[in-house]
């Protein structure tokens, strides 16, 4: 095997280390382990087997299969970036849901009649 | 079309006191401590004396100086956005029990004297939400600006179905039924088109009436620039995918 071929199982294998930790501690739910195992492991055969990427190359239409793997890529962190901004937007949603609640509770006593002009 | 939406031709009255009972004026604000004395007085000048102010999080003191100038003021402990903001309000004039309310920029861009008008459907004509629409008077108003609010309107339309001549129009006039029936969960400047399509979604009575906007350096500064009204655009997309 080339240099690159062990960083490549290496590094998936530390990374599968870390999720199989994170799913251990709760961070990572049952749906997540499963999408990060599978992840890795097609890592770790590209990286052994680095012809089992001409297969799924060719029947994409794909000639290299190094490119094939680009172009996945790029598409998983795209599908990732997505789904890291819904979160982002429900976190500010909730949180803004949240900061309603505390500006209501902390309202002056409701009344139909403030004034503008103070205690005229 | 189950949505009335039509163009009212109500001119702009002068100030007059008597303004109803439970008639409320909304101002959303941020870091507006250097102007929001003068919005409130001029309101107050007008007649207009329930005033609310959302203080969304600001760093000077907007709240200080509202309080003092004679308005209501709730305070977003952190900044949330003038959508957050904007329902807060709402959800605080539908917990008095208010019977109308409009929305007002912090920032001066309106004209007090407007309000009357943009009132008056809601009054007279059954209308729910009733927008003060700049582009039907559009005398001052920048090229560039009058060229993004074109573009807002058809993105709002084409996202929502529901067509304004000034979907991002901050002077907006709500019934009590629109106060307690619209649901905003958006949190930005998206908010805007969130309303029209709201309007839309609970089948409330639209008119629109012309407002002339006020445009000085320090208005100009503030609202949506070039890339925020990209952001928002971007934002309202992803909303639309999410909720189809």
């Amino acid at each position: 095997m080339h240099p690159i071929q062990w960083i490549m199982l290496v590094f998936a294998a530390i990374a599968e280390i870390a999720v199989v930790a994170g799913f251990r501690r709760g961070k990572i739910a049952a749906k997540g382990i499963f999408f990060w195992t599978v992840l890795w492991l097609l890592v770790g055969l590209v990286a052994v087997w680095p012809d089992s990427t001409y297969i799924f190359a060719r029947w994409a239409g794909i000639t290299r299969g190094a490119d094939l793997v680009l172009y996945l890529g790029f598409l998983a962190v795209f599908f990732l970036l997505f789904r890291h901004t819904l979160r982002m937007e429900k976190i500010e949603r909730d949180l803004a849901a949240l900061v309603r609640v505390l500006a209501l509770r902390d309202a002056p006593e409701q009344t139909n009649q403030p004034r503008a002009d103070g205690d005229k | 079309m189950t949505v009335t939406a039509s163009v009212s031709t109500v001119s702009s009255p002068e100030c007059g006191a008597g303004r109803p009972d439970g008639e409320y004026i909304l101002i959303p604000a941020f870091n507006e401590a250097g102007k929001i004395g003068e919005v409130i007085a001029g309101l107050s000048a007008c007649g207009y004396t329930r005033v609310v102010v959302v203080d969304d999080g600001s760093r000077d003191d907007t709240a200080g100086r509202a309080r003092r100038a004679g308005a209501v003021v709730l305070r977003h402990p952190i900044n949330c956005g003038v959508g957050a903001a904007t329902a807060t309000g709402l959800a605080y004039l539908s917990n008095v029990g208010a019977v109308a309310a409009a929305t007002f920029d912090a920032d001066g861009q309106h004209d007090p004297r407007d309000l009357a008008a943009v009132f008056a459907p809601i009054y007279d004509d059954g209308a729910d939400v009733v927008i003060g629409s700049r582009m039907l008077n559009p005398e001052g108003m920048p090229r560039v600006r009058r060229i993004a609010q074109r573009l807002a309107s058809w993105s709002t339309f084409l996202l929502f179905g529901q067509w304004s001549t000034d979907s991002q129009s901050g002077l907006k006039a709500f019934s009590r039924r629109a106060i307690g029936t619209i649901q905003l969960k958006t949190n930005r400047y998206e908010v805007c088109s969130e309303i029209i399509a709201e309007i839309r979604r609970r089948k409330l009575v639209m008119r629109e009436v012309p407002v002339r906007a006020i445009y000085t350096a320090y208005s100009l500064s503030k609202g949506q620039g070039f890339t925020v009204g990209l952001k928002t655009l971007a934002r309202l997309f992803i909303d639309r995918i999410l909720h189809w």
